[in-house]
């Protein structure tokens, strides 16, 4: 008895500590800013977007642009590596302030997150097996087997739920045969490379991650080609967790450094080093 | 026998010698053929990677960066690994307690925790408790919402430490409960108050029964650690899954931090060993 007493003290001891520390009503920028950091979340699994280079150290676009938007903030950064659906799922609790992580604002994560203005835009591509000579237009695709990656806009158009603001959904006439959902894209582009039909038919990505797969990936370039237009073009915002309260300013301040982002052509230089093509809409 | 044989060799009848002499021989050959047949084995093992054409030059350009999350793995199973004992040996008394809420609360706890699986604790840990903070903020208690608000390897270690205690609480209840009845007798007629008792005879007696089961549960946790790197920590599996996704080569990565992992236990299994065999030096012949 004596003991737990004593742990209980220590405990409401520690309380009394850490509320001396903390001010209420300071928004989310002026803890940011106090701080002289902010933590940036990011999924280091998509190259180009966000992967560690022959270092071991994280590289890509979304890093790029993740540490001029410190720089032009003026604090120093800080990432954290965390599962996707953790990022995703919001309600963070301070472990990181924002993703940057070329996530689409969809209707399901705007009820968790709060959005910026796009900072590019991804097209969405299908891509068949290098050595497969039946699917020529993307309706051959119908009855096939398709791999996803979860909690992703491709796996929701496919299923015919997918809503953007401020983006046109035109879904596909043919329906495929089988879904088959993979944690990461990566996972999905490995089976594929595995031969014709192995395991799957056919990939539904984003067109960087393929053309970095075809590219540079598998050793010597995945066996893979790209099949049709992309379907639809999604626009790739910063996240930040809703419940956290006083976000607004912080908000307003990302979206000011990404039209400057925008005006100096920053962006675009940086989409043209990374993507080897503009991914940056006209504002 | 053997003892005696060889402290006066000038005894034994000849007839025994040769008894003597052939189990000897038998013995060494059974060593060399165990030997010769782990290296076919090994020869066999490395065959099968060449014959699925693993890119060795891509595992071996990685491998120093895969063994830095050794330390991430090595760290956050010891920490989980203390936090286990203790908890265990909390545990352990709760259940074997008179106390009604003592032995509610360890049983409560080690029912919980072994019917859910490892990979939802490791996700309760660090997505609940910040809501636990948040909502006793609400409530008025300022601050709270910070110290409950875990970083991932505090996290890691307080769902791998809570998991793994639940499991060692059994066996060192088994432990304790394995001491003979006359031991406590012995201990009561000496004049011991049950905590003496507990603390100088069942503890030291029990330490043996119990540190093989928790060398093996710490040879598990070494590898469920693994699970940390879903909160970002950057630890073997981590390292290994993201350059595998990175280059599209899972494969090549995944088989390789299943050997670091191997090695890994290989020596613990050895340090195992010594510990037992100090454990139980008054107890069997050691050789």
């Amino acid at each position: 008895m004596k003991k737990s007493g004593f742990i209980v003290a220590l405990l409401i001891g520690m309380m009394v500590c850490m509320a001396g520390t903390s001010v209420a009503g300071q928004t989310v920028l002026e803890e940011i800013l106090l701080a002289g950091e902010i933590k940036v979340s990011t999924d280091a699994n998509y190259a180009p977007q966000s992967y560690l280079n022959d270092k071991g150290e994280l590289e890509g676009f979304d890093i790029s642009v993740a540490k001029e938007m410190a720089k032009r903030l003026g604090v120093k950064i800080e990432f954290i590596t965390p599962d996707w659906d953790l990022i995703t799922a919001g309600k963070w609790g301070k472990r990181w302030d924002v993703s940057i992580g070329s996530m689409t604002p969809t209707a399901e994560r705007k009820q968790a997150l709060l959005f910026t203005i796009p900072y590019y835009s991804s097209p969405a591509q299908f891509a068949i097996h290098k050595k497969n000579t039946t699917i020529k237009t993307l309706s051959d695709l119908a009855g096939k087997k398709i791999g996803i990656a979860t909690e992703t806009t491709n796996e929701r158009y496919l299923q015919r739920d997918l809503k953007i603001e401020d983006v046109k959904i035109v879904y596909q006439t043919w329906k495929p045969g089988e879904l088959k959902t993979y944690p990461t894209d990566a996972n999905h582009i490995e089976d594929l490379s595995l031969g014709d039909g192995a395991r799957l038919d056919a990939v539904f990505t984003s067109r960087q991650t393929l053309a970095e797969a075809i590219q540079s990936g598998c050793g010597s370039g995945c066996p893979l080609k790209m099949l049709g237009e992309p379907p639809y073009y999604e626009p790739l915002c910063f996240a930040l967790d809703k419940s956290r309260s006083n976000s607004d300013t912080l908000l307003a301040k990302l979206n000011d450094i990404l039209k400057e982002m925008y005006a100096d052509g920053t962006l675009v230089k940086l989409s043209m080093r990374f993507y080897k093509t503009n991914l940056i809409p006209n504002l | 026998m053997n003892d005696l044989a060889n402290t006066t060799p000038d005894t034994i009848p000849p007839e025994a010698k040769l008894v003597l002499d052939r189990i000897d021989q038998d013995r060494r050959r059974f060593k060399v053929n165990l030997v010769i047949a782990f290296a076919v084995l090994l020869v066999g093992l490395f065959a099968a990677m060449v014959i699925i054409g693993l890119d060795f030059k891509f595992m071996f350009n990685w491998l120093g960066f895969i063994m830095t999350g050794i330390g991430y793995t090595l760290l956050v199973s010891f920490l989980a690994i203390a936090l286990a004992c203790i908890l265990a040996v909390i545990g352990a008394l709760g259940r074997l307690s008179s106390n009604p809420i003592a032995n509610s609360l360890a049983t409560g706890y080690v029912s919980l925790i072994r019917g859910t699986p490892l990979l939802v604790q490791v996700y309760m840990w660090y997505l609940a408790l910040p809501q636990v903070g948040m909502a006793l903020e609400e409530m008025g208690i300022q601050g709270v919402q910070r110290l409950f608000t875990l970083p991932a390897i505090p996290a890691g270690v307080l769902a791998l430490g809570v998991c793994y205690g639940a499991y060692m609480t059994e066996t060192v209840r088994a432990g304790i409960q394995s001491i003979k009845i006359g031991q406590t007798e012995a201990a009561k007629a000496l004049g011991m108050t049950p905590r003496q008792t507990l603390r100088r005879v069942i503890f030291p007696q029990a330490l043996r029964v119990i540190i093989p089961p928790v060398s093996n549960e710490f040879i598990a946790m070494i590898k469920d650690s693994s699970l940390v790197s879903l909160m970002g920590v950057w630890e073997l599996s981590y390292r290994a899954i993201k350059i595998g996704r990175r280059y599209f080569q899972s494969l090549e990565m995944l088989v390789m931090v299943a050997m670091i992992y191997w090695v890994m236990c290989i020596i613990l299994q050895y340090i195992q060993e010594r510990i037992e065999n100090h454990m139980a030096r008054g107890d069997r012949r050691v050789s």
